[in-house]
């Protein structure tokens, strides 16, 4: 893969995130193709299975993220830190594998781990440029506490 | 310029409200350290305590562990099929039986990894090892069994009761009645899809609360938008039951209002589409049914002002894929970790715990009457009037007795 295709993936994987964190869904849903899928995964040992804890189109996650002004949740300020991810060229688009964390500072400034585990994306090239096709979070957090429904 | 200081308030930030004792509550119930290891003994341990579903142990073997009023769990299903619970905890020196939180026991037993004694799925001790060191002692294999706790189930919920209660001790049946009756046709045959803890800084009653009160509904936009807003739902009934639980009774929701699409494929038997059932089980679950998926919510009290709350999706069996990933959606999009209402709930409640125990609001109300109808408080008093019959303290006056005015009146 050349240098080029690999800045400019990992450039549009951390200006989304950037997005996400400053809660510019406009700009964060645009990164996403239109028939893109989230999912946001973690494995339950209470039933020995993956249990899908968001699992959404592009058409859900703009429902979602379109209502969020007028839900009351205390998502706090976030910040998602991500490895330099691992590429792969396959004939669906670009696998990207990043280990992704996420810290939550509250309101008073205090700053705690929020969640950890590790972004399975698709990234494919449209005419505006690379867009998500799918992302699975997979999570090693399973206490997402306090609770919030913005995607990580 | 001299200091502001006022209005005094006509709220009784001070003193008890004007209201009849069973309309109001002294918020130390909620921060008292003496009180939380009263309830975890009289409520958690000695009535039936919902664990688990029957689907989370499919074969003989299958465990499962939890905490019951502080009391380390595992529940199992022996080689005939019986569920069976005893107390995971070695009767030798107390290291944790089974220390994974589900799982198939091993040749059909269970090993304290601490010191190897080893015990079946009936609870009676197979192996001592190098036993001569106990010679002419009371410590005798075959004399060797498990803490046993009571279990029972009902409709695929398993229950346990850690200790029996003083008096009468009622059979899981009679302690139930008919709380889960209009729900027994939705979910007779499911399976728990979907598991997640989470911690909630508040103290377990104001979960209990949030489960119990149609009037806080107006705190989330989903269910403002979809329930709410159609006259027809404020009358919407609470049925109250004996021993504690009640019944929301079925109403149709109006997701569309959301744009989150009707609940009309794949209906759960005895639902129509867009219908909404909610059981409560005292002291602490909620079987919750909206047409075509089942939300059950329990809470682990830890601290006065520390509750896991456990959160399982359930579905039918014989789901094929795309239907299971409908299911998985409409279950997510109100209830899950994610979903709108969850994070809604637990911050009111965090900011709530926050300030009771700060002492800052003596007493709060829970006064409304509406011919039990969505907003009533109805069950939320029918709560609390079970509540004072088991720790013998009156909610609005942790200091006092508990007595019941209505027996003292039929004496």
């Amino acid at each position: 893969m050349s240098s080029d295709r690999r800045d400019a993936i990992t450039n549009a994987l951390l200006q989304q995130a950037a997005a996400l964190d400053r809660e510019d869904f406009n700009t964060y849903l645009a990164s996403f193709a239109p028939d893109a899928e989230y999912r946001l995964l973690a494995y339950s040992p209470e039933l020995g299975v993956d249990c899908a804890w968001l699992d959404l189109n592009r058409e859900g996650l703009e429902r979602l993220l379109s209502a969020a002004p007028r839900h009351v949740w205390n998502t706090g300020r976030r910040l998602h830190a991500i490895s330099a991810p691992q590429l792969t060229e396959t004939p669906e688009g670009v696998v990207s594998e990043a280990t992704v964390v996420v810290y939550r500072s509250d309101d008073s400034g205090n700053t705690s781990l929020f969640a950890a585990g590790r972004y399975h994306d698709v990234w494919v090239a449209l005419a505006d440029g690379w867009r998500l096709a799918r992302r699975d979070y997979r999570l090693d957090t399973r206490n997402l506490a306090p609770p919030s429904a913005i995607p990580l | 310029m001299s200091a502001v200081w006022g209005p005094e308030g006509a709220w009784p930030w001070r003193g008890a409200p004007d209201l009849p004792n069973s309309h109001y509550l002294d918020n130390r119930m909620y921060t008292n350290g003496p009180l939380f290891v009263r309830e975890q003994d009289r409520i958690f341990r000695r009535q039936w305590k919902f664990v688990c579903h029957t689907s989370e142990l499919p074969e003989a073997g299958s465990f499962r562990t939890t905490e019951v009023g502080g009391v380390p769990v595992v529940i199992l299903r022996d080689d005939d099929g019986q569920i069976r619970a005893y107390f995971n905890v070695c009767p030798h020196r107390g290291a944790a039986l089974v220390r994974e939180l589900s799982g198939k026991l091993v040749r059909g037993q269970m090993r304290c990894f601490y010191h190897q004694w080893t015990f079946n799925a009936r609870g009676d001790c197979v192996t001592v090892p190098l036993a001569q060191g106990y010679a002419g002692t009371v410590i005798q294999q075959e004399k060797i069994q498990l803490r046993s706790v009571e279990v029972d189930t009902h409709l695929g919920l398993v229950f346990v009761r850690v200790d029996r209660p003083e008096g009468n001790a009622l059979t899981l049946r009679e302690f139930l009645g008919p709380v889960l009756d209009d729900l027994a046709e939705p979910i007779g045959e499911l399976e728990v899809f979907h598991y997640h803890r989470v911690e909630v800084r508040a103290n377990w009653k104001s979960f209990v609360e949030t489960n119990a009160e149609g009037y806080h509904e107006l705190l989330h936009l989903l269910n403002r938008t979809t329930g709410l807003s159609q006259p027809e739902y404020l009358k919407r009934k609470w049925i109250l039951h004996e021993h504690g639980h009640h019944t929301f009774a079925p109403a149709e929701i109006a997701y569309n209002r959301l744009r989150l699409g009707d609940r009309d494929q794949g209906t759960l038997p005895g639902m129509t589409p867009n219908l909404h059932i909610v059981a409560d089980i005292f002291p602490d679950v909620m079987v919750n049914a909206r047409s075509t998926v089942v939300r059950i919510d329990a809470l682990i009290p830890v601290a006065p002002g520390s509750t896991i709350l456990e959160c399982r999706g359930l579905a039918p069996k014989g789901d094929t894929a795309e239907q299971r990933q409908r299911r998985i959606r409409q279950h997510n999009e109100v209830w899950g970790p994610m979903g709108r209402n969850l994070p809604e709930d637990i911050w009111a409640i965090e900011t709530q715990w926050r300030n009771l125990a700060s002492g800052a609001l003596p007493y709060s109300v829970i006064a409304r009457e509406d011919d039990q109808q969505a907003t009533d408080d109805a069950p939320v008093r029918s709560f609390y009037r079970e509540w004072q019959k088991l720790v013998g303290v009156a909610a609005y006056d942790i200091e006092r007795v508990w007595q019941d005015e209505t027996e003292k009146e039929r004496a």
